[in-house]
C-alpha cells in the first residue's frame, strides 16, 4: 500500500473535523491505524468507509496506556 | 481465569415459549438419523452444536452407543474443554479426550486459508480409530444448516473421512439448535459461538502457542471485565480488538481498562476496531476458493 493511501487517509479523517495521525500496522501491512482517542471512536467509524477505499481493510484506533 | 462462557444476546424466536412444530419435526428426524446410524462418535467441542447433539444422541440411542470425543491442543481454549467436561458429566454423555497434533503440521502451522483442513483431517483421522476401537459404526460431527453457506475448508476433511453431519442432514439451523437446546435445559442455548484460537490470528501468520496462548489470556482477562461477545485478533505485536455496539459504545470510559488487561497477556500495542465484531472477520481476506490441499 502506498503513502499515497496515508495521505489519502488523513485527508479523509480530517474533512471530518479529525486533523489527527495516523499509520499502517498489523502483519499484513494492511490496517490503519488513526490516533485518536477512545472517546473519538464514533466519529472515527463516520469516516471508515472511506478509509476502506482507500485499500484498508482495518480501521483501528489505538488505546495509549494512559487513555 | 473465568469458569464458564457469558450468554450471549441471541435472537431466538419464540424465546421461552414453545419451540416451533417445524423445529420439532427436523427434531425427530434428527432422531431417526441417529437410530439408522446405530452407534456415533462425536467430533464434541463443547459448544452449542455438538453439546446439543451429543445430548440428543444419548437420549436417542441410549449412552452405551454414544462417544463423544474432545481433541486437546493449544488451539482449544480451556474454557471450552471446561464447558465440554461439564455438560458430558451433567448429561451423561460418555466422554473421551485425546491429544490432537496439528500444530506439529507444518501445513497447519503456516496459517494457510484452508488452515482447518489440517487440523480436521489430523481430529477425523484420529476418531475413526477410536470409532473403530470402540465398535462404534459412525463418525459424525455437529455442523448444521447454516455452515453450508459459511467458507469451511474443515468440511473437506470431514467428507473425506466419511463424517456424517446428521442436523445438517436434517436442516436444523443454529436458532432452530439454540431453540432445541433450551427445551432440553442445556446450558450451552446461548453461549457465545467459540471457534478455536488460531481463528484469531490472520491467515499467513504462523501459528504458535505462544500467540494461541496470548490471545487465550487476554480473552480470559476481558471477560473477567464483563466483556460477553468480542474478539482479540492476534496481528503480531498489536491485538485487535472486535466488540459489539454496546461495548464499543463504552470505549471512552472503560478502554484504559481494556488495553491494561491485554497488554498483561503480552501485546505491544492494542488496537480498537472501530467496526466491531463480526463473525469470520479474517475470512473476508479471501475471495471464493475451493477448500483442499495447497
Amino acid at each position: 500500500m502506498s503513502d499515497a493511501a496515508l495521505d489519502g487517509a488523513r485527508g479523509v479523517l480530517a474533512a471530518h473535523g479529525l486533523p489527527v495521525e495516523v499509520e499502517r500496522a498489523g502483519h499484513a501491512g494492511d490496517m490503519l491505524l488513526v490516533t485518536a482517542p477512545p472517546e473519538r471512536i464514533e466519529d472515527v467509524r463516520a469516516c471508515a468507509a472511506d478509509l476502506r477505499k482507500l485499500g484498508f481493510r482495518y480501521v483501528t484506533i489505538e488505546i495509549v496506556p494512559d487513555a | 481465569m473465568d469458569t464458564q462462557l457469558a450468554p450471549v444476546l441471541v435472537d431466538v424466536p419464540g424465546g421461552d415459549r414453545d419451540v416451533p412444530a417445524k423445529t420439532l419435526e427436523k427434531y425427530e428426524r434428527l432422531q431417526r438419523v441417529l437410530r439408522e446410524l446405530e452407534s456415533v462418535c462425536i467430533g464434541y467441542s463443547g459448544g452449542v452444536d455438538s453439546v446439543f447433539l451429543s445430548v440428543a444422541a444419548v437420549q436417542t440411542l441410549g449412552p452405551e452407543r454414544v462417544l463423544a470425543v474432545t481433541g486437546r491442543s493449544a488451539s482449544v481454549p480451556g474454557l471450552q474443554l471446561d464447558t465440554a467436561r461439564q455438560c458430558a458429566r451433567d448429561f451423561g454423555v460418555p466422554h473421551l479426550e485425546i491429544d490432537t497434533d496439528e500444530l506439529n503440521d507444518p501445513n497447519y502451522a503456516a496459517n494457510p486459508s484452508n488452515r482447518c483442513y489440517f487440523c480436521k483431517s489430523e481430529l477425523w483421522s484420529q476418531l475413526r480409530a477410536v470409532a473403530a476401537e470402540h465398535g462404534i459404526a459412525a463418525v459424525v460431527d455437529g455442523a448444521n444448516a447454516d455452515d453450508a453457506s459459511d467458507y469451511r475448508p474443515g468440511a473437506q476433511a470431514a467428507q473425506e473421512n466419511r463424517v456424517r453431519s446428521p442436523m445438517q442432514e436434517v436442516g436444523l439451523a443454529k436458532v432452530e439448535i439454540r431453540q432445541l437446546s433450551h427445551m432440553l435445559g442445556l446450558p450451552t442455548w446461548d453461549q457465545p459461538a467459540a471457534p478455536c484460537l488460531a481463528s484469531r490470528l490472520p491467515y499467513g501468520l504462523a501459528v504458535t502457542p505462544r500467540r494461541l496462548s496470548m490471545v487465550e489470556r487476554a480473552e480470559a482477562n476481558l471477560r473477567a471485565l464483563g466483556l460477553r461477545e468480542f474478539r482479540v485478533r492476534h496481528h503480531g505485536d498489536a491485538a485487535r480488538l472486535e466488540l459489539i455496539p454496546q461495548d464499543l459504545a463504552r470505549a471512552g470510559a472503560d478502554a484504559g481498562k481494556w488495553a491494561a488487561a491485554v497488554r498483561d497477556a503480552g501485546f505491544e500495542r492494542v488496537l480498537l476496531d472501530v467496526h466491531g465484531y463480526r463473525r469470520g472477520a479474517l475470512n473476508e481476506v479471501l475471495s471464493p476458493v475451493r477448500p483442499g490441499r495447497q
